[in-house]
């Protein structure tokens, strides 16, 4: 137990607890998660001003690998006196991730609505198709369902503008 | 897990970051991209975005069945110039095009369709010349403006319509409008012959004065510069050009990140003018024109003594100017008496005239001429309050191209014939005269 501050010192108030609301992801993992970041998403901002945030909240499409994720960009983006240069670093090194973990970082945003993380992951997809053929696009995504080479051929005339 | 699995919403917003060219290659990785990929939504924002289209509209503004179609119409259609400066050439229109339609109908009404690939490359094998790039989509846009026998009239033997507009004094009109590919074609012939330019001069004529034969634009097609022919036109063909050297570049080279030739810097600068309300239309005995004395502050002044205000501008007169040191410079006086009226004799007055003028004329800050005069141009305008405002022109010669002019007008209250209290003296506040950067 620590001492009491001297009376004659100027002493800051004793911390207020953060109001912190807990998370269960679809394998059954808990996460807490403090208010202020959990308003980033405006699904849990609705729930929270409902006051049904009061226990725990079962987000059921995501796993909790990615909903550990999730909570560390809205705590990072709820964090005080961040400047905008080294957030958006810690942007960069965040979706610095495979295409299958971000397209997971996407449908998480999606689901809880979270804008700043929907968009960039968003813009993080669009920079990785910027300037690729569709030959290269189906290539770094690995896509596998493909047109027919009538219906490709097709596109392509339609699209013809595109290529030149 | 595939890309169609982040969802419709996310998919559609990546679309839109990536832009229409990088769409279109989406399109053909597999059937569900296309379907998200030909969206009319993400077209619809594309044409909104680029080319300012509400509505999905082709070049020659008729209808197609979407945006998508329409996107890809305008792209084909210019196809053989970079995009950027597609885009900006269609701004610089859209601004002329929509103040006329606004302020000017009639003259927007002469505005011609655009001239097709094969015109332009008809003119440039009858010419021997190769049209500036920006030049060339300007063209595409619009050919120039059309007459037909309504619009010269009595009171507007040579027209009325230019959209470069002009100015007059003395009876002396200009009138400036732009030519279509065919008269160009015709001019640049006429005026190459009679003036005895080389067979293999760089120059067309793009724009000239309907009304006096005398001034003439004439576009360097080698290196993108516009002239227009001094008053030793004729004698030597001298010519000074219309838009400053340093921001011309890369006219003709389709690699390069910005071209610009004067012709579109002019026409931006002009629809500047034009929309700011620096330049306004002038109407004058019941004919409406584009006037080229500057309203607003620096260039146009305002004073009121006694309630009435003179508001004063100056327009440079290249072709009767020379590169000998010989500037004409012509001014406009606008006069009026705002609706409390004048004083005099410590009672308000609803009339004054005119009776005397003075000028202090400055060839750069120093004086070169005191002008003392009854009236103004011979007349002695009689101004009532809150009335519509009196305008004469007039000119002066300068021998350098900076100077000023400022001066007083002699007023009585009531009339001449019959006054009600003594003269008083009107400011006319300095305005300057100076060689502008854009010659129009």
């Amino acid at each position: 137990m620590s001492s009491p501050p001297s009376a004659s010192a100027s002493s800051s108030p004793p911390p207020c607890p953060k109001k912190m609301i807990t998370l269960r992801s679809s394998d059954g993992a808990t996460f807490e998660i403090e208010e202020t970041a959990a308003l980033q998403s405006k699904t849990l901002e609705n729930m929270i001003h409902e006051n049904c945030a009061s226990t725990l909240i079962p987000v059921p499409n995501i796993t909790g690998e990615v909903l550990a994720r999730v909570v560390e960009f809205c705590s990072k983006h709820a964090e005080a006196g961040v400047d905008d240069e080294s957030l958006g670093a810690w942007d960069e090194e965040f979706v610095a991730v495979d295409h299958t973990t971000l397209f997971d970082y996407i449908r998480a945003a999606n689901f809880l609505e979270i804008p700043t993380l929907l968009d960039l992951g968003c813009q993080t997809v669009a920079d990785m198709i910027k300037g690729k053929t569709p030959d290269e696009i189906k290539k770094t995504f690995k896509i596998t369902t493909a047109c027919t080479p009538e219906e490709e051929e097709e596109v392509r005339g339609e699209n013809q503008w595109a290529f030149e | 897990m595939e890309l169609e699995s982040v969802g419709d919403l996310a998919l559609n917003l990546i679309l839109t970051k990536l832009g229409p060219e990088n769409v279109g290659r989406v399109a053909c990785v597999n059937r569900k991209l296309r379907l998200s990929a030909d969206e009319e939504a993400l077209w619809s924002r594309f044409c909104s975005e680029e080319l300012h289209l509400s509505a999905p509209l082709d070049p020659r503004g008729d209808p197609l069945p979407s945006f998508k179609a329409a996107y890809k119409k305008w792209r084909e259609d210019f196809r053989m110039y970079p995009w950027p400066l597609v885009k900006r050439v269609k701004r610089c229109w859209d601004r002329l095009q929509g103040w006329l339609l606004t302020n000017f109908p009639d003259a927007a009404a002469t505005l011609r369709e655009g001239a097709s690939e094969a015109d332009i490359q008809e003119l440039e094998s009858v010419l021997r010349v190769k049209l500036p790039l920006p030049t060339r989509i300007l063209y595409r846009f619009h050919d120039g403006q059309d007459f037909d026998e309504s619009d010269f009239t009595e009171n507007t033997p040579g027209g009325s319509l230019g959209i470069i507009g002009g100015y007059s004094f003395y009876g002396y009109v200009v009138n400036v409008n732009l030519l279509p590919l065919s008269k160009v074609i015709m001019e640049t012939n006429h005026v190459v012959q009679h003036l005895g330019f080389s067979s293999r001069s760089n120059y067309i004529v793009v724009a000239a004065s309907s009304t006096s034969g005398e001034k003439l634009f004439f576009l360097n097609c080698r290196d993108g510069q516009l002239h227009v022919g001094t008053r030793n036109l004729p004698f030597d063909g001298e010519m000074m050009p219309c838009v400053p050297k340093s921001l011309i570049s890369s006219v003709h080279d389709r690699n390069a990140d910005l071209q610009q030739d004067a012709m579109l810097l002019w026409l931006e600068e002009h629809g500047r003018r034009l929309q700011s309300g620096m330049i306004k239309l002038r109407e004058d005995g019941g004919v409406r024109s584009i006037c080229l004395f500057p309203e607003e502050p620096p260039l146009c002044s305002t004073a009121i003594t006694n309630g009435v205000r003179i508001r004063s501008s100056a327009v440079f007169v290249p072709e009767h100017s020379d590169l000998q040191n010989e500037y004409l410079f012509a001014y406009s006086i606008r006069m009026s008496l705002i609706p409390e009226g004048c004083m005099a004799n410590e009672m308000p007055c609803n009339f004054c005239q005119l009776y005397r003028r003075h000028w202090i004329i400055r060839a750069n800050d120093a004086v070169v001429a005191h002008v003392n005069g009854d009236g103004a141009i011979g007349k002695f305008p009689l101004l009532h309050s809150g009335g519509k405002e009196f305008v004469y022109e007039s000119c002066t010669h300068l021998k350098s191209p900076r100077g000023s002019i400022e001066g007083a007008f002699t007023f009585v209250p009531g009339r001449m014939a019959d006054p009600k209290g003594s003269f008083f003296s009107v400011q006319v506040a300095q305005f300057p005269l100076q060689l502008p950067d854009y010659v129009f």
